[in-house]
């Protein structure tokens, strides 16, 4: 009877109600409450407006590294569950180029458990290119895998209820209720009980096209811009360009000078978009789009908080852009402070 | 919220612990009477949902509004209605009873037990108090729930367990039903919990304290008796009586052999024949423990054990500090400075991490014994206590892992056997990782399943297993036949506690941290699993008082900061401070609980 609530229907939410299932809770036991599901759209629901793929994005402080580990080690168990990649979970190849050549904690983390690592040799860097790494990654069809996820959960007996939340504690929605999951994203900004002023958006835009030809992603991590080519499994040959990283701008609008400098960008970085595309170089947009990263200074913040007798709130939230690969393993953190006992042996 | 043992099933008039029960119980009516409130609500079941429900919410409601009117109201609920119970029932053992437990002491104070409560501080125990309690000849122990607490985890499959039906307990295993256990999950998680445990460790920041003028003290804490209580005695008593039972017959070859034989039924459908190569997974346990988070040492001005003549050894006076019952945060300056000394001082180490984790430090004890099994690999006492810590911060693959190299440390012939049986390799996941340790200690259990020459550790291993697979009854067994080699040792007194707390018989659980503390006032980690037993049986205010005691022990002498010590401060006692003084109502108390608190602000208010 709603024992467990989670807040928030994005990744974040899913993932943590996912592994509160892997953890062998009872699905009747939970309740997701949020404002938006799968399916929604808004400039407050970052989820769906995802690249997305499993990515080098990330910082290279342990917890960080950790989560990227777990998530990428155990997304094919979330793969199966869900049916298998046509759930909107496919793996491609990734090449990835740094600009700045990242940490050797980074380097080292990564090298440990991607499948199919291998360091591009320096002849085939493009100019100013300082490090690159391809490797075996996963792609995810975000508003396709949310919906997918969210079916499973509910088949499996998560209840959904849609609510507008204007305090952490109206999530309390039963006297049973014990412990909340804070995964709100953006929303703990201003959200009561939380105001966590650290949160912020950064803004990307991102340019849907037609590429039938490309099924492969390609990135480049710059000083102060990030371009990427992203494949979208299960959609219609659809491939992600991008992107911004504009930090604490709000807006949800698009622009058309964006859009330019996104398909110039992402056409210098991998000619073959346009060289192999079956209609020539008139490249078809599908869809210009503007999503909100949660980001957080400080980085994810997940933690425990005694709200009440018996009531606990345990934050999940601040993953920015690496929501969908990091989020598996900061729901393995909640979960499991959620779960600890508070007895010492 | 259950609460056990307040209905029938209690020797009602006999059994003094039953009697607090119904304290408590009606307690919590009291606690529903706030100023200005009609009346006093006469609850006899505490499940009256609806308005506990009230309650929670007003009191969330006022912690979240910054709540308008404060309730100050300062009601002593044990007192007040151990005083109406005192007037209402003519049993003078009761009165006596109820006299003695007006106050949770922090502390246990030996006194002679008589019908009037007359304290003599520091008076030994009287042997003859077993006498003073009419106890039927029902043990508490025969209050078996018929169903698991709820639980969290919420895994399938536990079915009912007949109640017991003689002492003792561990000799009648054969009565308990097979569990059906029920795959845990699939999940190769082995590593995770490792890997992230040492992230934690790396990313744990310290706080800055504030200064304080307070000075701690080195000697042992002797504390005055307050002529209002006195616990210890009947809580010896009841003890006692545990204790005779656990003694009287010796366990019976059949209980290990029985727990085996339970186990192998539970398995027979889901056993997982392959075995994993023990080096092969300590190996892996090992790798990705590579990078350990360092142990946070205290700043060199805060040690004054770094400043010994060149020939005192540190080492030596930690460990003399800790016989002769100082704060264990003495202690473990004395340990660290004696590490400062010689980094690769294993023994130190070894001993850092226990005092540590003793000291409700947990963290910091994880970090010390770990690197103590850097330095010294087989070191089984701090793979056994780490497999411990482990457990208490969930991440179980991890303490599994752990105890697999304790019992090949330890037992190599049993793992060497299992290997040569078993010698495929599969996909680790939780599920096979839980069932192949778990056979190892049920194997090793049957080397020596006379109580002669049982090894406590083996079953505290197991104890420790049952309890990651919610078999919370089974968990309380292994604390006790530990006990049983061991009676004297305050650890598994606590662990008893803890074991008995989590299937919700925190009534006994407090006894048995009452035990603890008896043998060991310094045990900060007993007050604060007290502390927890007591908010969970509603004495917020005993609560607070344990958990500001324990609190008050992190204290040094020669410290200018009152409160504690900067680095590795205590998280669980500050959060379960903050549950208390929620549960009180009481933001003000509330808002000064933060890192670097000077605990004197408390000492008007509560007695620690």
């Amino acid at each position: 009877m709603s024992e467990y609530v989670v807040a928030g229907c994005g990744i974040i939410g899913l993932y943590t109600t996912f592994h509160l299932l892997d953890r062998g809770i009872d699905p009747k036991k939970i309740t997701v409450l949020a404002q938006h599901f799968p399916g929604d759209e808004s400039i407050n629901y970052a989820s769906p407006y995802a690249g997305g793929d499993f990515s080098c994005i990330t910082d290279d402080d342990p917890k960080t590294l950790f989560y990227d580990q777990y998530t990428y080690t155990n997304l094919k168990k979330i793969q199966k569950a869900l049916g298998g990649p046509a759930c909107g979970l496919d793996r491609y190849t990734s090449t990835e180029y740094w600009d700045i050549k990242p940490s050797k904690e980074k380097i080292d983390s990564l090298a440990s458990y991607l499948d199919e690592y291998k360091v591009i040799s320096p002849a085939k860097y493009p100019k100013g290119v300082q490090y690159g790494i391809q490797f075996k990654s996963w792609n995810f069809n975000c508003p396709y895998f949310l919906l997918n996820l969210k079916v499973y959960l509910e088949n499996n007996g998560v209840k959904f209820e849609k609510t507008i939340l204007t305090h952490i504690t109206q999530a309390f929605i039963s006297s049973h209720t014990k412990i909340i999951f804070n995964c709100t994203g953006l929303g703990s900004h201003s959200l009561g009980g939380v105001n966590d002023s650290n949160v912020y958006p950064t803004r990307g835009q991102v340019v849907v096209v037609k590429a039938p030809h490309i099924t492969e992603n390609v990135m480049r991590w710059g000083d102060d811009y990030a371009t990427y080519i992203i494949k979208r499994p299960y959609s219609n040959d659809q491939l992600i360009l991008g992107g911004y990283m504009q930090k604490d701008n709000w807006t949800a609008d698009t622009f058309k000078d964006e859009t330019e400098d996104i398909i110039s960008r992402t056409t210098k970085l991998f000619p073959k978009i346009i060289d192999k595309n079956p209609n020539g170089d008139k490249l078809e947009i599908l869809r210009v789009v503007a999503g909100l990263r949660p980001s957080r200074h400080g980085g994810v913040r997940i933690e425990k908080e005694v709200v009440g007798h018996n009531k606990f709130v345990v934050h999940n939230y601040g993953a920015s852009g690496y929501g969908y690969q990091a989020g598996f393993g900061m729901a393995y953190d909640a979960v499991r402070l959620a779960l600890i006992n508070d007895t010492k042996f | 919220m259950s609460f056990v043992g307040g209905g029938a099933e209690c020797s009602v008039n006999g059994n003094a612990v039953s009697q607090f029960n119904k304290h408590t119980q009606q307690d919590r009516s009291l606690q529903r009477q706030t100023a200005g409130s009609p009346g006093f609500v006469q609850a006899n079941g505490f499940k009256q949902d609806n308005a506990m429900n009230l309650r929670d919410r007003q009191q969330m409601d006022n912690f979240m509004n910054n709540g308008g009117a404060q309730n100050s109201f300062q009601f002593q609920p044990m007192r007040h209605e151990l005083n109406v119970i005192q007037q209402s029932n003519p049993n003078p053992q009761l009165s006596n009873w109820s006299n003695e437990f007006k106050t949770h002491s922090p502390s246990p104070i030996q006194h002679q037990p008589t019908p009037v409560n007359i304290v003599k501080p520091n008076s030994p125990i009287n042997g003859n108090w077993a006498g003073e309690f009419h106890h039927s000849a029902d043990p508490r122990q025969q209050q078996q729930q018929p169903q698991q607490m709820s639980n969290m985890r919420g895994i399938g499959g536990v079915g009912g367990y007949r109640p017991m039906m003689a002492m003792p307990l561990v000799a009648n295993a054969a009565l308990q039903q097979p569990q059906a256990q029920q795959p845990i999950q699939q999940e190769p998680q082995v590593d995770w919990d490792n890997q992230f445990q040492q992230i934690e460790q790396l990313t744990n920041e310290t706080k800055e304290a504030e200064p304080d003028t307070k000075e701690g003290e080195v000697e042992t804490i002797q504390r005055e008796g307050s002529p209002e209580f006195v616990i210890d005695d009947k809580y010896q008593a009841t003890f006692q009586e545990v204790w005779d039972g656990l003694n009287s017959e010796a366990l019976e070859e059949d209980f290990i052999t029985q727990q085996y034989e339970d186990f192998k039924n539970t398995q027979k459908d889901t056993f997982n024949a392959d075995m994993s190569q023990w080096e092969k997974d300590f190996a892996r346990y090992v790798s990705t423990r590579a990078h350990f988070g360092d142990y946070q040492f205290e700043e060199k001005s805060n040690n004054q054990f770094l400043d010994l003549p060149a020939d005192a050894d540190p080492y030596e006076i930690g460990l003399q500090l800790m016989e002769n019952g100082a704060k264990l945060s003495e202690a473990a300056l004395a340990f660290e400075a004696a590490i400062q000394k010689n980094e690769n001082h294993i023994d130190a180490w070894l001993k850092l991490g226990e005092v540590q984790t003793q000291n409700e430090k947990e963290i910091a004890g994880v970090t010390a014994l770990e690197k103590c099994i850097e330095l010294h690999p087989e070191n089984s006492e701090a793979l056994m206590m780490l497999a411990i810590s482990y457990i208490n911060e969930g991440y179980d693959n991890a303490a599994f892992a752990t105890l697999e190299r304790w019992i090949s440390t330890k037992y190599p012939q049993i793992s060497d056997k299992a290997r040569q049986e078993n010698p495929s390799i599969t996909d680790e996941d939780r599920f096979s990782l839980y069932n192949r340790v778990s056979e190892l200690f049920m194997s090793a259990a049957r080397l020596s399943p006379n109580q002669a020459n049982m090894d406590a550790d083996v079953q505290v291993g197991l104890g420790v297993l049952f309890y990651a697979n919610e078999e919370f009854t089974k968990t309380v067994d292994c604390f006790k036949a530990a006990l049983t080699i061991r009676p004297n040792d305050p650890v598994l007194w606590n662990r008893l506690g803890a074991s008995l707390a989590n299937s919700n018989r925190s009534e006994q659980a407090v006894d048995a941290y009452f035990k603890a503390l008896q043998l060991k006032p310094t045990f900060v980690r007993a007050r604060y699993n007290l502390g927890v037993s007591c908010i969970n049986i509603k004495c917020y205010k005993e609560a607070a008082e344990h958990l500001l005691s324990g609190l008050s022990m992190h204290q040094v002498e020669g410290v200018e900061n009152g409160s504690t010590l900067n680095h590795n401060q205590s998280t669980a006692l500050t959060e379960t401070l903050k549950r208390a003084f929620i549960a009180m109502d009481r933001r003000d108390l509330l808002e000064l609980v933060k890192p670097g608190m000077d605990l004197n602000q408390f000492r008007g208010e509560f007695n620690f």
